[in-house]
């Protein structure tokens, strides 16, 4: 087993727009990529509940063959624009899916 | 036109300290137009609602030499300006820019843009059916927009279009600055009024807008350098210390965005799905295939309306006893007020918002903070909006008191609960916004909204 914060070159969020937070990971070599989309651990069931959101407000999964890397999208429980957001650029969401293991 | 170039530099970011290489490089490279963005919502709607930006100073500075190096070779310009991009906001830069060709002792012509919408007009076309629909299907949004969301907003903008631009492309002026606008559509500005492919365009906006973040290192405040021919686009560095890679290049066509592969845009949308990629040397990436899909026009319409008065105080826990019982000691804080005799006649989430944010132990994740153990050091945020400034400040020193002086378990110290980084404790934030406006604006006409003015500078004197 092993972390997807061990095999990323890059793992970031980032707000898009004050709704969204779009997570991007970006792999280092094709077998840890080709591992991570293999295990079938990223689908919309296990990313609602790491960030406890609706399953229908997972976005969006995409896996980009041609540079090894992930995307993410989910709908942000509380918008940016809200008073009581946290991270109003959603640069630091990243954290749960960065210690996943496959 | 069979090839167009266009230099790209992000106009809200400090100046580069490599100024003067990249001036004096790019002064060899042929550029046909210097583009530059200076608008977005990142940072929340407080700047739109509340009329401000960051530092005219800033913008000031940073712009300087890339105006100089337009005026020396006859380079058209076209910059968004001011975060927000509100009439106030553009005034102030339009102002900085007059201050530059005071001191340059320069004279040029701009079109000015205002990306900021007559409240009246707007209200004109809700009434005369015009459809609007929420941008994002969001609880916090209402589904379309009324009149009296209008008359709330403290001002509204919106993402203007390449349109308006293309439009002012064809007046003889020195360069365009706009207010709120499209970051993509000040680069497919040229490439259409030059009668380039609209979907590689919009690409080479894509790529462009956020200038060297789309290199290796990426960093924003080196420029970039884009060139668009029949069926292709380039993309390079100028500075030595940056390279564009295809990973760089590719990875940041799809940063910030929902989609990897569909953009939303006014008029269509831009799809890259099949976009493909070459290395064509060790700094230059070259990518074809972009796809522009026409829809029917909308404008995104941006409005920010008053939360509350905003007030903070930060203290700071070392205590282990008084961290073992903080959770509680929060919550009973609350309890205490909302049964009081001076608030009780207030609701909670109405009149009032109170977040205590623990930093140090679940502050930025809350209840999905993975690691429960507690810290041996709390940063405590009491951040208290309500519905006037006296209300807010009255509730942050009850807040206040309850945490110098209440006993709690086991509590060793006699008062003096934490740690009270500031005197006096309470910090006036001014007011806290919310987005109440973030809708699209069904529209035939793309300049309708966007009042057009040739401005020759330096500003005559009365």
């Amino acid at each position: 087993m092993k972390k997807i914060r061990e095999c990323a070159k890059t793992l970031r969020s980032k707000n898009c727009d004050p709704f969204f937070t779009t997570f991007d990971i970006f792999f280092e070599n094709q077998e840890d990529y080709n591992d991570l989309k293999s295990s079938n651990i990223i689908n919309k069931n296990k990313i609602s509940s790491l960030y406890s959101i609706k399953e229908e407000d997972v976005i969006g999964i995409y896996f980009l063959d041609n540079i090894l890397a992930l995307k993410v999208t989910i709908k942000k429980d509380i918008p940016s624009s809200e008073p009581n957001c946290k991270d109003v650029f959603g640069a630091h969401q990243h954290i749960m899916l960065a210690e996943m293991e496959f | 036109m069979k090839r167009l170039k266009i230099l790209s530099f992000v106009n809200h970011i400090p100046l580069n300290n490599n100024i003067d290489n990249i001036i004096g490089e790019a002064e060899n490279l042929d550029i046909d137009y210097i583009c530059s963005q200076g608008t977005g919502m990142d940072f929340g709607p407080y700047m739109l609602g509340s009329g401000t930006q960051f530092s005219v100073m800033n913008f000031k500075n940073n712009v300087r030499p890339y105006i100089k190096l337009a005026l020396k070779k006859k380079i058209k310009f076209i910059f968004s300006v001011g975060i927000a991009g509100g009439d106030i906001q553009l005034e102030e830069c339009m102002s900085a820019v007059n201050e530059i060709a005071i001191e340059e002792g320069k004279k040029f012509k701009i079109v000015k843009i205002s990306g900021e919408i007559n409240k009246d007009h707007l209200k004109s076309l809700i009434q005369k059916g015009h459809k609007s629909t929420r941008a994002v299907k969001s609880d916090f949004l209402k589904e379309s927009i009324g009149i009296e969301d209008i008359d709330s907003s403290e001002h509204i903008v919106s993402q203007m279009g390449p349109e308006p631009i293309v439009e002012a492309l064809k007046m003889d002026v020195d360069g365009i600055i706009t207010g709120r606008a499209l970051d993509i559509g000040l680069y497919m500005a040229p490439c259409l009024f030059h009668n380039f492919d609209k979907g590689l365009s919009a690409h080479l906006g894509k790529i462009l807008e956020c200038a060297g973040l789309a290199l290796t290192p990426g960093d924003p405040s080196d420029p970039i350098l884009g060139e668009i021919t029949k069926d292709k686009i380039f993309v390079k560095s100028i500075s030595k210390n940056q390279k564009a890679t295809i990973r760089s290049i590719s990875s940041h066509s799809m940063y910030e965005r929902d989609n990897p592969y569909k953009e939303k845009n006014p008029g269509g949308y831009l799809d890259i799905g099949n976009s493909k990629y070459v290395q064509e040397n060790s700094n230059t990436v070259s990518t074809h295939g972009a796809k522009w899909v026409e829809e029917p026009y909308t404008l995104k319409l941006e409005g920010a309306k008053i939360k509350g008065f905003r007030c903070i105080s930060i203290f700071g826990i070392r205590e282990p006893n008084f961290i073992k019982v903080i959770d509680n000691f929060l919550s009973e804080i609350i309890e205490k007020l909302e049964v009081s005799e001076q608030f009780k006649k207030y609701k909670y989430d109405e009149d009032y918002f109170i977040t205590f944010d623990q930093y140090g132990k679940n502050a930025v994740y809350g209840n999905l903070e993975p690691h429960k153990s507690d810290p041996h050091e709390i940063g405590l945020l009491v951040d208290v909006i309500a519905k006037d400034s006296k209300l807010a400040e009255n509730l942050l020193y009850f807040i206040c008191m309850e945490l110098w002086i209440k006993p709690y378990e086991n509590r060793l110290t006699t008062a003096g609960n934490c740690a009270t980084r500031f005197a006096p404790p309470i910090i006036n934030v001014g007011n806290a916004f919310h987005f109440n406006i973030w809708h699209l604006l069904h529209i035939r006409d793309p300049l309708e909204l966007f009042k057009t003015t040739t401005v020759k500078l330096p500003y005559e004197k009365n």
